[in-house]
């Protein structure tokens, strides 16, 4: 009995007809009184219970719905919620005068929402099935994902909406997103850093992924065109050099760079200073003192302290470069 | 009164008997708070703290000393005078013998070694009274330990065995290296300075000691518009204290010296070449006017004849990093002055530069002396507790706060001083090792500067370790009213 939950008669119902119980039915249903939305007022109304207990209605289907039955084939498409269909006890609505939430039958909660009835792991099983013959092989060479990204790197994404409404149309089914791995693109070092700097936000560092979002145009063609000239954009931008660019001081830059900075200009000096104590006169061209193996620790060592904070093993590397550098030990 | 708890699973009992600790309400507010940070990080929260049947409060430390059920050896005078019968009391208790060499006789530092190491060694007096005449530069807290115990005693520790083994090695030819303690606070920073000053006075060189460089700018009593250049300020009075302690501690080094040129003071006076040295000093001492130039003047005479090779030269600056930055100074426009506009400040730079050689600049950094990077709007009281009394606020910040401190070098130099400083050799001043400690609290004992004798049971150390957490300056504090 697979909607056998319903009871005799709603409970509450003071000044409904009392149908008799107690007479022995051929089938073993009770009839629902309907739902029961609070004590009766005034006329009598339709929902208010069965005036003559010989007009019943029809048993639903359900009752004689075999176990193992082909539900694919009873609930073939996409329809409206149908009580007598569906062999399921489900209730929805809110519960009124402290009773239980209103069961399926004549609910007009449960016909107003969409419901997936036809698309059971069965059915789309076998639309599978039917659709296969008209599918191509997947290639063979996009076996993994690291292979699809190498072939692929440009992921545009787009979503589409299914509804029923007046409009097919959906507005957000306009909006393309397309992303990229930033290290895909050929970029020098001015280069790259000049888009990440027009990127902004746009950049994750961590995937290294640039990701372009556009929704100014109301169809998705112009909106993927959109993105598409955008990438473009930054890129032939990014690899120009601006004759304002040459302004650039040391804070501008996100990262300490060596080259050129007091730092270097210290070195320098002090290294001169060395030598021309140690032979008396130095002529050696800076390039020779910057190439230095020492030079060169010492650089990284200030680099790594400046750019990644100071922790124990930076100073460290630090104190360990000077010391060469100064012949300490 | 004494605080029991047990912990999680194995179950300890971790009592911290305040016994050890009878003047606690008498010590700083941070004593307590220190304790109870220290147990809650131990997984203890305050409410698993009980206290004992006889809390320690303010009407039982009033009563008389008699009365009292705990007593203190140091205030027997006082309980003298009011408990006459001294018969009735039980005989001073004698320290346990100490179980570390904690002394070392060799009171010449340039014979320091390893195995010296964590061992007190003397200063001898004299030698004190000329390095540091009037207990100059100094913590405060080594000074009142110097007057009670009347001798001069510092750790011989690695730091400054590291920079007095770089100092042996280092090629006086070339330009001189500058060398930079750090270190969380309270770690003895200040006194491997004074170790290393030391040591080179023992050697023979000349040392520039400037003590507390931050006080010049943070501490200012008064400034002058300078003689000669309109856009520095002088500092008379602080230039005129600095000429009278160097007076005194560099009295032998540089009797022979002379002024290489002519010095024009103003119109009228000047010092002619050819004058010795102390010469300057007594003008500068003399005329409070000219103490700022006459400062410049031996920092500048002392620099070339260094690099001449007739004198090697120590430079040793406490708390460079105030060096670099802005001040507290108010200029008579009303804004304020940038560090190099102080002419003390701007002649001590030029000192750190390393475009001289024939010396070695030994400096220390520390976060009391930062006064925050230009234009960066922070909490200013953070930056400027007067260092001698530290106040409340700052007590129950270093205490209580979980306030991440700021020791690194290149963080306390900022970005001009590690541009002005760098290449430099950062030397970490860390905390108490275990040998260390054990040594100090072995030193204490001799000294009776604890004498509680719970304290010499092995439980009473490990309660002060504990409490101190190995920091030279906490146990210090810790150890006082003990």
């Amino acid at each position: 009995m697979a909607w056998s939950n319903e009871p005799g008669h709603a409970p509450g119902a003071l000044r409904q007809k009392i149908v008799q119980q107690n007479k022995p039915s051929f089938f073993p249903f009770t009839q629902d009184p309907g739902n029961q939305r609070g004590p009766q007022r005034g006329r009598r109304r339709r929902d208010d219970g069965i005036v003559n207990p010989s007009r019943r209605p029809m048993v639903p289907r359900t009752a004689k719905m075999a176990e193992d039955q082909d539900w694919p084939s009873v609930w073939p498409t996409a329809a409206t919620f149908k009580p007598s269909a569906v062999p399921l006890p489900v209730r929805m609505g809110f519960p009124l005068n402290r009773g239980v939430q209103p069961d399926k039958f004549g609910n007009n909660e449960l016909r107003k929402i969409p419901n997936f009835l036809h698309l059971t792991p069965v059915a789309v099983k076998r639309h599978c099935k039917v659709l296969k013959q008209f599918c191509t092989d997947w290639p063979a060479a996009l076996e993994t994902d690291e292979a699809c990204e190498e072939h692929f790197p440009l992921e545009v994404i787009t979503t589409d909406y299914v509804l029923s409404g007046p409009s097919l149309r959906h507005p957000d089914a306009r909006i393309v997103t397309l992303k990229l791995k930033l290290s895909r693109l050929q970029l020098d070092e001015h280069a790259r850093k000049k888009i990440l700097k027009l990127v902004g936000d746009r950049y994750d560092k961590e995937s290294d992924i640039l990701t372009i979002t556009a929704d100014r145009c109301p169809h998705r063609r112009q909106n993927y065109d959109y993105t598409r000239y955008l990438l473009t954009v930054l890129y032939l931008e990014a690899w120009k050099t601006e004759p304002w660019e040459a302004g650039i001081t040391p804070e501008d830059r996100d990262e300490f760079l060596w080259e050129g900075s007091p730092s270097e200009h210290n070195i320098l000096s002090t290294m001169r200073a060395i030598q021309q104590a140690d032979k008396g006169g130095s002529d050696t061209p800076e390039e020779d003192i910057v190439q230095n193996s020492d030079v060169q620790l010492y650089k990284q060592a200030v680099v790594n302290q400046k750019n990644h904070g100071e922790s124990s093993e930076h100073v460290q590397g630090y104190k360990d470069s000077v010391k060469r550098l100064l012949g300490l030990n | 009164m004494c605080m029991k708890s047990i912990l999680g699973k194995n179950i300890q009992t971790f009592v911290i008997n305040m016994e050890i600790l009878p003047r606690v309400h008498l010590f700083k507010m941070a004593a307590p708070m220190k304790i109870f940070r220290e147990l809650r990080r131990k997984g203890l929260e305050l409410r698993h703290v009980n206290h004992g049947p006889l809390p320690i409060t303010w009407s039982m430390l009033r009563r008389p000393y008699g009365e009292q059920t705990v007593r203190y050896a140091r205030s027997s005078s006082a309980a003298a005078s009011t408990e006459p019968i001294v018969q009735t009391r039980e005989p001073v208790p004698q320290p346990p013998p100490v179980r570390t060499i904690f002394r070392t006789p060799v009171s010449n530092p340039v014979n320091h070694s390893l195995e010296q190491e964590a061992q007190f060694y003397t200063i001898p007096t004299e030698e004190y009274r000329t390095m540091f005449p009037q207990d100059h530069g100094i913590p405060p807290r080594f000074k009142k330990q110097v007057d009670t115990f009347t001798e001069a005693c510092i750790m011989v520790r690695k730091p400054s065995l590291e920079v007095m083994s770089y100092l042996q090695q280092a090629n006086y030819s070339h330009p001189a290296i500058r060398y930079v303690f750090y270190g969380t606070r309270g770690t003895g920073k200040t006194l491997c300075l004074c170790h290393v000053l030391h040591y080179c006075t023992k050697q023979g060189w000349v040392v520039l000691f400037f003590p507390k460089v931050s006080n010049w700018v943070k501490n200012v009593k008064e400034i002058q518009p300078s003689f000669h250049n309109p856009e520095r300020y002088d500092q008379p009075l602080e230039a005129v204290n600095w000429l009278k302690t160097f007076k005194v501690s560099a009295a032998d080094s540089i009797k022979e010296l002379q002024t290489q040129q002519k010095y024009q003071w103003s119109k009228r006076e000047s010092i002619e070449q050819g004058r010795p040295l102390l010469e300057v000093m007594e003008q500068g001492i003399a005329r409070p006017k000219t103490a700022t130039d006459c400062v410049g003047v031996i920092i500048r005479e002392l620099k070339d004849q260094a690099n001449q090779g007739r004198i090697r030269l120590l430079v040793a600056v406490d708390s460079v990093n105030s060096l670099f930055g802005r001040t507290v100074v108010r200029k008579p426009d009303r804004s304020m002055a940038y560090g190099s506009e102080l002419s003390l400040i701007y002649n001590v730079r030029k000192l750190v530069r390393n475009d001289w050689r024939g010396g070695a600049i030994v400096t220390a950094v520390r976060e009391a002396a930062f006064l925050g990077i230009d234009g960066e709007k922070k909490d200013h009281r953070l930056y400027t507790r007067h260092e001698d009394n530290p106040d409340l606020y700052h007590d129950i910040l270093d205490h209580v706060s979980a306030r991440q401190q700021v020791f690194t070098p290149e963080a306390l130099l900022g970005k001009e001083g590690f541009e002005y400083m760098d290449p430099y050799v950062p030397v970490l001043v860390e905390n108490y090792t275990e040998k260390e400690i054990e040594s100090c609290l072995d030193y204490y004992t001799d000294r009776m500067w604890i004498q509680n004798e719970k304290c010499w049971t092995e439980t009473g150390r490990q309660q002060l370790k504990f409490l101190s957490g190995y920091q030279p300056a906490d146990l210090e504090r810790i150890c006082g009213p003990l």
